[in-house]
């Protein structure tokens, strides 16, 4: 099975009070050169997930179930040792601020280079320093570029080197961090079609972690929105954004800036809850417009079935979808569903 | 003619063999009330401009001027007065805090320090108030330390202080580049209720052009420490002059698939040295460069709100330097 | 991989009372870190040995004609005694607090000034920062024992423990100031020292309550590396016979066994005991003080982990 298959990954930390859950039996596909978009706020658990993912989670942190499946071999499951020859040939992670983690006092050359060392890969001397000049070109940079070090580039470049040093012993699943959290929008498109690029070339899937949707909307084939620690939607990018049918997944495309509605800033009442003590039933029901009584007592299941649009939402049944058609953007009403009791 | 509140006359900061802010003058008047967005990259200048307006900094050239009085020369209550009249909000919500304190000591201080309150008693109350003012909840918030909050939550009570202190000017860098773009709006809406009613213009520093074109009224947009475009901000992002607003607001990615970014945009490459400096400065990464871009374009004003700092439009009228403030409504 | 510890911690805000954290990380930093565990407890046991040695042995059994001269170990004394008839278990341990004591106020006084001088230079930077500077740079090139040694013997005739620390603080202070001026220039540029400054704090006020409370870690650490370097200044000095005639420091008492040629008069336990405390003390001061050099220093630890 190619791509990646995550089952029931539940992620705890184990403190000295007691349990507290950090991510909540989820579960996703990601097919081959597509792109996932994994949102939702900070402590949501989308970091956590991604961690676990490639048991780079620290105590008190521990995976308590679930299984990750990637070119068929569950990650979960590897020894510390197997998993380390694992990074970066099955799977790889570029983690926020990757770019900072350079080291200062080595060439960029040399670095992607010590990489390939480190993974016993790339061959003699020579063909190593073929693979770095390709791995470079890859990412849209001049070969001049390993002769410099880290402080001679820009944000931007820095970040497309450690990219190139992702992708240089074709992963099968990449893990990519919030990777332009600290570049301006220019600087951002030209990493992420960088990121992409490469990613079709290798046929690769791809994570995208992040909090912005404008991002997700521009990059990824697939949306899964994270809340407390669970899975509450997952669908196509269209329809995650045009049609969402969890209320907060409505709520956090309403708080987004649009274009076409200059000077209308929406937000989410409430504060995210602390994941020790968690709302009963739906973690969102406190801050939920539409809650009714069974919100408060049960806890809600995705509906649907994987590859389809789902919601993990009692009312999301009842809800009427908007035609998957985009209506006119001067229309807002489109975006708004009718609620029928 | 009345004193301006602050004043920036031909300004020019450099560092070294680098310019981080090209000659600029902008005049801030009191009365007058905007939100004018500061865009640019790293490296544009932006934070330099920041530095000067708030007296962290002297200018190289020129003069920054608090009603008529030259900052680098200003002691004793003058001082007092400029720094009570010009306030800031930062960008990482986190490193504001002193993380040895609870993070009500952030709105005591100034209260004790600028005399604003007689009493612990009067100065709690006026935080609650405060707190209440920017949509948080005291009882949650005063208290705590800082980890203990969000990002949003801390950046919120920032504005509280800057609504405690009732500046007259207010310097917001990048106040929402670091929290999750959810709660943005709401850090956001608290900075425009400060402006509305509170009268107090902004400058609103930032990269990201979908907040600057939500809350602005203005718009200055630098690249490498000078003007290339200025003018009304819904104009300016809504139909660019300047080849470089072109390539910032064409990378803006807007939450609609209907509007996809790097539409219409040339291929993206990096900035190569080796251009005349002489020249536009971003004639290295312009799609549309041409021979004429050797010589440093001049400012002119291709549409009534609109002022740019390009060739593509030499036959438009002549835009004076010192007509920028006046022109962005600032004074 | 330290950036991927602070995204787990920073993905559970608030989840843990931060002194836990800091529990759990200091005992994950000693377990990685043996050298500073082993260190830590040495000098814990040579502590756990003077203060327990109070109750058994009185002050006056350090000093000469105490007991029968040149004993070898028995019952009553169970280190023997010396020449001149001192216990060598009372001088064992009142030796050893002497020493320590020497240390502390050395190693205070230093640390006191020499951060005084760092606030002061790191802060207002400019050309105070500049004189400062040099100062220290030229006398961290002096060599200190040539410098001791010759401040030391002008003393000779007042030396009492109190001057000899005080002697050694005249030079204990550059390395911390050297430091402290490192962290505080990096600190001074941090986002809440700017709001500080909006808020019209003064120079004094920023530097005591904002910067100060935040680097007392970073000064308990110069504090113990002083008191380090000090201890081991003063047995030096005293060892040549500089110390303070009347007071058995452990510099001291290796000073009157060579004098006394307890080598020659074959009285190894006069040569024993002061010979084991002094290693003790060496390599526990060496190992905290290299652990806490990497604890102090980002780019050390990024090595070890």
């Amino acid at each position: 099975m190619k791509g990646l298959q995550l089952r029931g990954l539940t992620v705890n930390y184990h403190i000295d009070d007691g349990l507290v859950r950090a991510v909540d039996a989820t579960s996703f596909d990601v097919a081959p050169g597509e792109r996932l978009g994994l949102v939702g706020e900070s402590g949501s658990g989308k970091t956590t997930t991604a961690l676990a993912l490639i048991q780079l989670l620290r105590p008190p942190g521990r995976v308590d179930g679930g299984a990750a499946l990637v070119d068929g071999i569950d990650l979960l499951q590897l020894s510390p040792a197997q998993m380390r020859e694992r990074r970066l040939r099955t799977v790889s992670y570029i983690p926020q601020g990757a770019m900072n983690s350079l080291n200062p006092v080595l060439r960029i050359g040399r670095q992607v280079e010590n990489a390939l060392i480190d993974h016993d890969a790339g061959g003699d001397a020579p063909s190593r320093r073929a693979i770095v000049i390709d791995a470079l070109k890859g990412v849209d940079l001049d070969p001049s570029v390993a002769q410099r070090y880290p402080h001679e580039l820009s944000g931007g470049m820095k970040q497309r080197v450690c990219i190139a040093m992702g992708m240089l012993l074709k992963p099968s699943l990449i893990v990519a961090d919030e990777p332009t959290s600290a570049l301006d929008v220019v600087t951002q498109r030209h990493v992420m079609e960088t990121l992409g690029r490469r990613q079709s070339e290798l046929g690769a899937a791809l994570i995208l972690i992040g909090h912005d949707m404008g991002l997700m909307a521009q990059f990824v084939h697939r949306i899964a929105v994270m809340y407390a620690g669970r899975l509450v939607e997952i669908g196509s990018t269209r329809e995650v954004l045009t049609a969402p049918r969890h209320p907060y997944t409505r709520a956090l495309v309403a708080s987004v800036p649009k274009f076409s509605d200059r000077g209308e800033l929406g937000g989410i009442p409430g504060v995210t809850p602390s994941l020790r003590r968690l709302p009963s039933g739906c973690a969102f029901h406190p801050r939920c417009t539409m809650a009714v009584d069974r919100c408060r007592l049960e806890r809600p299941a995705l509906d649907g079935a994987p590859g389809l649009h789902q919601a993990a939402c009692h009312l999301a049944a009842k809800i009427n979808l908007a035609p998957a058609s985009v209506a006119p953007q001067g229309d807002r009403r489109s975006s708004l569903v009718e609620f029928r009791q | 003619m009345t004193v301006p509140l602050l004043e920036l006359d031909q300004v020019e900061k450099r560092y070294g063999p680098v310019t981080a802010l090209k000659a600029l003058s902008l005049t801030f008047g009191e009365g007058k009330a905007p939100i004018v967005a500061v865009a640019g990259e790293s490296g544009s200048g932006k934070t330099t401009l920041a530095s000067l307006l708030l007296g962290f900094t002297e200018p190289t050239l020129g003069e920054v001027r608090y009603r008529g009085q030259a900052l680098r020369k200003m002691r004793g209550t003058v001082r007092r007065d400029y720094r009570r009249d010009v306030q800031a909000v930062f960008q990482d919500p986190f490193a504001v805090y002193n993380p040895f304190y609870k993070v009500d000591r952030a709105l005591s201080e100034p209260l004790k320090l600028f005399g604003i309150s007689k009493s612990r008693q009067q100065a709690r109350d006026m935080m609650w108030q405060a707190c209440e003012q920017v949509g948080l909840h005291p009882e949650d918030t005063l208290g705590r330390f800082p980890h203990q909050l969000s990002g949003g939550q801390r950046q919120r009570l920032m504005i509280a202080r800057a609504l405690l202190l009732k500046p007259k000017l207010l310097v917001a860098d990048e106040p929402v580049s670091m929290i999750d773009a959810s709660l943005r709006a709401l850090v956001l809406g608290s900075l425009r209720q400060l402006n509305r009613d509170l009268q107090i213009p902004i400058v609103y520093i930032t990269h990201d052009l979908a907040t600057a074109y939500h809350i602005a009224d203005a718009i200055i947009v630098l690249y490498r420490g000078e003007v290339v475009e200025a003018g009304s901000a819904e104009t300016v992002i809504s139909s660019p002059q300047h080849p470089y607003t072109q390539l910032l607001v064409g990378s803006i990615p807007w939450p609609d698939l209907d509007r996809p970014w790097g539409a219409g945009q040339p291929i993206l490459k990096d900035q190569t040295s080796g251009m005349p400096s002489s020249g536009c400065l971003f004639a290295g990464r312009c799609g549309q460069a041409m021979p004429a871009c050797a010589q440093h374009p001049p400012m002119v004003r291709p549409r009534a709100d609109t002022a740019a700092r390009c060739f593509l439009h030499r036959s438009a009228p002549a835009f004076a330097a010192a007509e920028l403030s006046q022109f962005l409504s600032l004074a | 991989m330290s950036s991927l510890n602070s995204v787990a911690t920073e993905v559970t805000p608030g989840l843990e009372p931060a002194w836990r954290v800091n529990l759990r990380e200091l005992r994950l930093y000693l377990r990685r870190n043996p050298g500073l565990a082993i260190g830590l407890a040495l000098i814990a046991t040579l502590l756990a040995f003077v203060i327990m040695g109070r109750f058994v042995v009185p002050w006056d059994s350090a000093f000469p004609m105490s007991g029968p001269a040149s004993s070898p170990p028995t019952a009553g004394y169970p280190f023997g005694t010396d020449l001149r008839g001192r216990d060598m278990l009372a001088v064992m341990v009142y030796g050893t607090l002497m020493t320590l004591k020497i240390g502390l106020l050395a190693g205070i006084v230093g640390v006191f000034f020499g951060a005084s001088v760092a606030f002061v230079a790191a802060y207002h930077g400019g050309w105070i920062d500049v004189v400062l500077r040099v100062i220290v740079d030229v006398l961290i090139t002096v060599p200190s024992l040539l410098v001791l040694v010759v401040l030391a013997s002008a003393l000779q005739k007042s030396m009492t423990t109190t001057i000899m620390a005080l002697t050694i603080a005249v030079l204990a202070w550059r390395e911390p100031a050297r430091k402290i001026r490192a962290q505080v220039l990096v600190m001074r540029e941090s986002p809440y020292v700017s709001v500080a400054r909006l808020n019209g704090a003064s120079s004094v006020r920023i530097i005591f309550l904002e910067m100060m409370p935040n680097l007392l870690p970073y000064l308990c650490a110069s504090l113990v590396m002083a008191i380090a370097w000090a201890v081991l200044a003063s047995i030096g000095l005293e060892a040549l016979g500089l110390g303070s005639p009347a007071e058995p420091t452990l510099g001291m008492t290796i000073y009157w066994l060579m004098t006394d040629s307890a080598f020659m008069l074959g009285m190894w336990w006069w040569i024993l005991a002061p010979i084991v405390v002094l290693v003790i003390l060496f390599v526990g001061l060496y190992l905290v003080t290299a652990g806490l050099d990497e604890l102090a220093n980002p780019r050390l630890r990024a090595r070890s982990s």
